[in-house]
């Protein structure tokens, strides 16, 4: 029964939603764009940063690797991670409403007739990934189509220059080359585990609430360096692959969120196997 | 099937709205649920779907205790409040898409249940289009499709026309010789007092009389 709920599921939460990633698709352009902009303002003054051509690595980490830890010192400068707000936001907004629109809609004759509460949360949980590994995969796809058509190279390498635009302090990075594909790894997967955390607290609270406190979290984490702080998780910039100031460890990183993301279905199944269905009027 | 709803309360937030209920509902009988705006009914179909769960007592079907046993009753079809289905999708693809859960039916079948409410099956019109009466008409129609052993029905009568109303009448009264346990609510007097086998009328979340056809008080 499961798979007939999430059959639903991926064809009214997902494939019914092509528009939406189409305007993702462009979105992330867009982000590649600034940076490619930046990077040739920052060419204009010291053009040896530029010599090397612009990697999706550039563009990945860019947008994913959120900032380095922050100090309160007057010198020193923090350069606020919009874009990596930005990307974590859409994915947590965009997936916010489906699952309670769907138990107070359309949803309800599903779950009724499929007879099982679990097998909907279940379901809800595995759209969720799908969703997530989506959005992700179009990122990369705007990346590698923005990079051939600015003639960038396909390769996860990091140029210099991004550090600079990153303002990370060359004393405390890791020598490169960098791997930076698992801490993009945990990126996702902490991407994930927030949406989770979003999805169970809007069946107790509404959901723009929700997303406001999931927004919260990735605000206080810009701020305070823990990895309890799931938001910090989220940020390849933090990680022991590329810093040796604070770092988080990304074994531990993985950890955190497993023992999360099973917390959360676990109360999640609970709060589902126990809640009344009602609408918004009640 | 048999429906025992015993000692049932529910309270939504601070207020009370099923106090201490307590009803044997049987098959091929058509119960009415009678009492004005917030009497419960609504309430106490939303209880006997699995929909909501009692803060007191129990309900069992068929010797099945519901939030134990099973989560919801295994056979129903259900219309509560306002019908909710798919805007970019024509009647007969929603109620497809529904019938695909248990496969128990196939095409013709859900053809001939949008037939019995009126509705024109090859209707490619797409339901947000769909007018308020032919909504209502949907949600009826995905009630019966399946034949279930239960068919909850919460004023299926508003919206509709004279003639819809005459054909949700023929509909539910035809479930019920089929064997089904149907239970009807509607504000219209006449339409319950018509149908139903008993009425059961309901004031502040509880039951104050049950009334059978033949006006014989119980």
């Amino acid at each position: 029964m499961f798979i007939k709920i999430l059959k639903f599921d991926i064809k009214n939460g997902i494939i019914k939603r092509i528009w939406l990633y189409a305007i993702l698709f462009l979105f992330f352009w867009l982000v590649d764009f600034v940076l490619f902009m930046q990077r040739m303002n920052m060419g204009v003054d010291t053009p040896e940063l530029i010599e090397q051509k612009l990697t999706i690595g550039d563009m990945l980490l860019y947008a994913l690797g959120g900032a380095k830890h922050f100090v309160i010192e007057e010198t020193v400068a923090f350069p606020f991670p919009v874009q990596w707000m930005l990307v974590i936001l859409i994915i947590a907004f965009t997936s916010l409403r489906y699952p309670v629109d769907n138990l107070s809609g359309y949803g309800r004759h599903i779950i009724i007739l499929s007879g099982s509460r679990r097998a909907w949360w279940i379901s809800k949980c595995v759209w969720l990934m799908i969703n997530v590994c989506i959005y992700y995969f179009i990122m990369l796809l705007s990346a590698a189509s923005f990079a051939l058509f600015v003639g960038a190279e396909c390769n996860l390498n990091i140029n210099e220059f991004l550090l600079r635009l990153l303002m990370l302090n060359f004393r405390e990075l890791v020598p490169m080359p960098w791997n930076i594909v698992v801490p993009l790894l945990l990126h996702i997967f902490t991407v994930y585990v927030l949406c989770m955390l979003q999805m169970l607290l809007s069946f107790f609270i509404r959901p723009l609430m929700s997303f406001f406190i999931t927004s919260a979290i990735l605000v206080f984490s810009l701020f305070f360096s823990s990895p309890f702080l799931i938001g910090n998780l989220a940020m390849p910039l933090r990680t022991e692959n590329i810093t040796t100031d604070e770092p988080i460890s990304i074994g531990l990183g993985f950890v955190l969120c497993l023992s999360l993301c099973i917390v959360i279905f676990v109360i999640g199944l609970i709060k589902v196997n126990r809640m009344d269905i009602l609408t918004k009027e009640d | 099937m048999l429906i025992e709803v015993e000692g049932v309360s529910k309270n939504i937030g601070r207020r009370c709205v099923i106090d201490n209920i307590s009803l044997k509902l049987e098959s091929s009988k058509i119960w009415g649920f009678k009492g004005i705006n917030g009497s419960g009914k609504t309430m106490l179909m939303r209880l006997i779907a699995g929909l909501i769960k009692p803060d007191k007592g129990r309900i069992i079907i068929d010797g099945k205790e519901l939030w134990k046993d099973i989560s919801f009753p295994d056979s129903i079809g259900i219309l509560i409040e306002n019908p909710a289905f798919l805007d970019g999708m024509t009647g007969f693809k929603n109620l497809k898409t529904l019938a695909s859960i248990k496969n128990k039916i196939n095409d013709n079948d859900i053809k001939k249940s949008l037939s019995d409410v009126g509705l024109d099956p090859n209707l490619s019109k797409k339901y947000r289009a769909y007018s308020l009466g032919m909504k209502q008409r949907l949600g009826i129609a995905a009630a019966i499709m399946e034949k279930p052993e239960m068919i909850l029905l919460d004023e299926p009568t508003n919206a509709l026309d004279d003639n819809g109303v005459e054909l949700v009448k023929n509909l539910i009264q035809r479930e019920c010789d089929r064997g089904a346990l149907v239970v009807v609510s509607c504000h219209d007097e006449s339409i319950i007092t018509e149908l139903s086998d008993k009425i059961i009328f309901l004031s502040e979340g509880k039951v104050v009389k049950i009334k059978d056809k033949d006006d014989n008080n119980e």
